[in-house]
């Protein structure tokens, strides 16, 4: 079986399409991650032990179990107790949920990484907890970690491919129809994976560009 | 297996013919850091280098100790071209088994020890007996205890290296350094990572290699004293050339160059 | 009415040793890859760092739903059969194996500098400085990021139920479509791989105790050394 240019050049359009939605899917369950995140890793990091155990163990249960499990769970579960989704809606939850335990790893891990002495010094001007929070905490804690946030916004984009399995028809999807159809796999197959590559290795270098930019030192490349 | 040893015997006599010798070296970094340096150190000589922070002192010892190549000039072990070698009648860039060969020769003590931290004492000392020399385990044993025993440290051959204190892993680094029978060895601020009262432990074992043995020494310190009391030749180095040198005596009471001047002002 | 044992337990269980049994696979294959990878990495010669560059950024770059359907879909007609579980190991294998490269590369580049800079003062061979200096002391640094590449792989060992290896997901999608309660099928099949996670994660962690070299927090050398004068005496045996 041998390349289809013309075949190719034919499916272009739909695979186009596809992305547009693949984007879409990964933009909305990237944004819900980020708010997500923020929530649990804020929750996460609290002195109540109860609210950063909760925190936790949402982190805990949806980092060590597969997305695809919890797709399912979502589109096929749901609806036994009266919640039904469309595939859409499904595949961006799970994405969102799944992300934000991810992302919430790192803003804890950001939060934590503000000196003690922060908090001190805004108890001791008598600054209020909410704008502790917004107005020094923060602000220190997210611009270091926002290379790490891009990452796994990265991830959610390889993942959104799974949302196809439950029906939606983003780029994987588009081209599992148009395999389906023509009994040729090869373009189709082909032509997505390099669109995949494309995005995710453009944001994976200019995620490293942007790091690099931000540590002014580093250590010189050891060779063995 | 035994490696060869190019440079002849390990064993050597004091004498006036050059050991290591530095023809018009040239190292540049993001700036020229040796600037066609010339030097020689005598066989079996004790040389100290002493001059201002950055001025490449360390530089020339890791060039010695093959760890940086320098990009002009001839560096010299008892004759034999260091980072050159011929082939087919033509110097070529010395090639890791010519790198190799010469190491046997040399030998180095570090300001942060690099210690192996995953080892033994012993095993820190044994190793290179082990891997380089190839000696068998029980004579490379009995090898690393005598060099142990020379430091002093004979008692914690088996205790890991975290468990020692500075002054202590600087000694087990010397014993693993002259286990190995260099005849060049380097120093490099071996005592400016140690709190104060642990650095005369390692200057007593310093002391008795320099007073007692053949090998050619070439240390860069900041301890004035100590450099006045070992040395035979003391190098004022800055600039990436040497400024002046000569017996300790006249460089230390003497000096005749004005930056030897300022600069023994300013660490005295 | 079914017993629960042939009906649920039975293809669950199975469905979990297909589970493991990719798992394994994948992981074996991906770690002496990722090896390698990593050593090209680190190699001298720009030549082989470039393809080593390649390897990762495809790989990581790539997703596997995506590069599994590929295989799975297009060797044939290439003329190239694998079994789906041959399928499923080799992309697992060459997915992971760029992650585990990244993750072996950073524990080397983790070893001090001086280091390797000792190993050359005692004229190690390259071999040598890599196989008794450098190796043993990237271990423990890799570990814990390995382990946590450990638990990655397993949950994506899920997609291998889309191209009909029957592994959990494929079971418990199985019994979806034969008995419903979906909830409580997916709960336990979630459950099951939080179980396997943590089995990973204990198993990893107590390595890791196992492999630390330096004492733990809280003891300093001194006291270190203290006790153990005291337990045992100085001296060698
Ligand atoms: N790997 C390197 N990359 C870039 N510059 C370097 C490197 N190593 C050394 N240099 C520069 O070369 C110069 C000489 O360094 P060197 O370490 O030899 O000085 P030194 O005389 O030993 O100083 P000190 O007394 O502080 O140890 C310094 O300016 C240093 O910044
Ligand atoms: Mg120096």
């Amino acid at each position: 079986m041998s390349w289809d240019w013309a075949y190719s050049i034919s499916i272009i359009p739909a695979l186009l399409d596809g992305l547009w939605v693949t984007l879409i899917v990964t933009f909305i369950a990237t944004s819900f991650g980020l708010v997500g995140g923020l929530g649990l890793g804020i929750l996460g990091s609290m002195a109540n032990p109860v609210l950063s155990r909760i925190a936790g163990a949402y982190v805990v249960i949806f980092r060590n179990t597969p997305f695809l499990v919890q797709l399912y769970l979502i589109y096929f579960a749901l609806p036994e107790f009266g919640i039904v989704l469309s595939s859409e809606v499904s595949g961006v939850l799970g994405l969102g949920l799944f992300i934000s335990a991810y992302m919430a790893e790192v803003f804890r891990a950001g939060i934590a990484s503000v000196p003690s002495g922060q908090w001190e010094a805004c108890t001791a001007i008598n600054m209020s907890k909410f704008h502790t929070w917004m107005r020094v905490v923060l602000p220190q804690a997210i611009p270091p970690i926002i290379p790490m946030l891009g990452n796994y916004a990265n991830l959610a984009f390889k993942l959104s491919a799974y949302v196809a399995v439950i029906g939606t028809i983003e780029l994987f999807g588009t081209a599992l129809r148009l395999g389906e159809k023509s009994y040729r796999y090869l373009e189709p197959f082909t032509l997505v994976g390099l669109m995949y590559l494309a995005v995710s290795v453009a944001v994976t270098v200019s995620l490293r560009q942007l790091e690099k930019r931000m540590q002014r030192t580093r250590p010189e490349m050891t060779t063995l | 297996m035994e490696r060869e040893n190019p440079v002849a015997t390990k064993d050597d006599v004091r004498s006036d013919q050059p050991m290591v010798e530095f023809r018009n070296v040239v190292k540049r970094y993001d700036q020229t850091v040796l600037d066609n340096l010339d030097l020689v150190v005598g066989k079996g000589d004790k040389s100290v280098i002493i001059g201002p922070s950055g001025s490449g002192k360390t530089t020339i010892l890791r060039i010695l100790m093959t760890l940086v190549r320098p990009e002009e000039g001839q560096v010299l072990i008892d004759g034999t071209p260091l980072w050159t070698m011929e082939k087919g009648g033509q110097l070529v860039d010395a090639n890791d088994k010519h790198l190799r060969e010469m190491r046997n020769s040399l030998g180095m003590v570090f300001q942060q020890f690099n210690l192996f931290p995953h080892m033994t004492v012993l095993r820190n000392v044994t190793e290179g007996l082990i891997r380089v020399q190839g000696m068998s385990k029980d004579q490379a044993e009995e090898e690393a205890l005598a060099n142990l025993d020379r430091v002093g440290l004979r008692h914690r051959a088996s205790d890991h290296t975290w468990q020692l204190s500075g002054g202590q892993q600087q000694r087990v680094a010397i014993a693993r350094a002259i286990a190995l029978k260099p005849r060049v060895l380097l120093f490099d601020e071996v005592t400016s990572a140690l709190d104060p009262e642990l650095v005369g432990e390692v200057l007593e074992v310093i002391r008795d290699l320099a007073f007692n043995t053949n090998i050619t020494m070439l240390f860069v310190t900041h301890e004035m004293r100590f450099a006045r009391e070992i040395a035979d030749n003391v190098i004022m180095f800055d600039r990436g050339q040497v400024v002046e040198q000569g017996p300790p005596a006249q460089i230390f009471d003497d000096p005749r160059e004005l930056r030897t001047q300022d600069f023994l002002r300013k660490v005295t | 009415m079914p017993t629960f044992w042939d009906e649920i337990a039975r293809p669950l269980a199975e469905g979990t040793l297909m589970t493991l049994l990719v798992f394994i696979g994948g992981i074996v294959i991906a770690t002496v890859l990722g090896i390698g990878v990593a050593a090209l990495r680190l190699s001298k010669f720009s030549v082989l760092r470039g393809i080593a560059w390649v390897h990762v950024e495809f790989f990581r770059g790539v997703s596997v739903l995506v590069l599994i359907f590929w295989v799975f879909f297009v060797f044939p007609l290439l003329g190239i059969t694998m079994s789906p579980l041959t399928t499923a190991w080799v992309v697992i294998g060459l997915n992971q194996s760029a992650f585990i490269a990244e993750i072996v590369r950073a524990g080397i580049q983790a070893v001090p500098r001086g280091q390797i800079e000792a190993s050359i003062a005692i004229n190690l061979s390259a071999w040598d400085r890599f196989r008794n200096i450098v190796f043993p002391q990237a271990l423990p640094i890799a570990l814990p990021p390995y382990a946590n590449q450990l638990v990655n792989t397993l949950k994506e060992t899920a997609v291998v139920s889309l191209i009909g290896l029957a592994d959990l997901t494929f079971r418990g999608n199985e019994l979806r479509t034969h008995l419903g309660h979906s909830m409580e099928i997916f709960v336990s099949i979630g459950i099951v791989y939080l179980l396997l996670a943590y089995l990973l994660t204990q198993g990893t962690s107590w390595l890791e105790r196992k492999m630390r070299v330096e004492p733990k927090r809280g003891t300093t050398p001194k006291q270190a050394i203290r006790l153990r004068n005291f337990f045992i005496g100085g001296g060698i045996k």
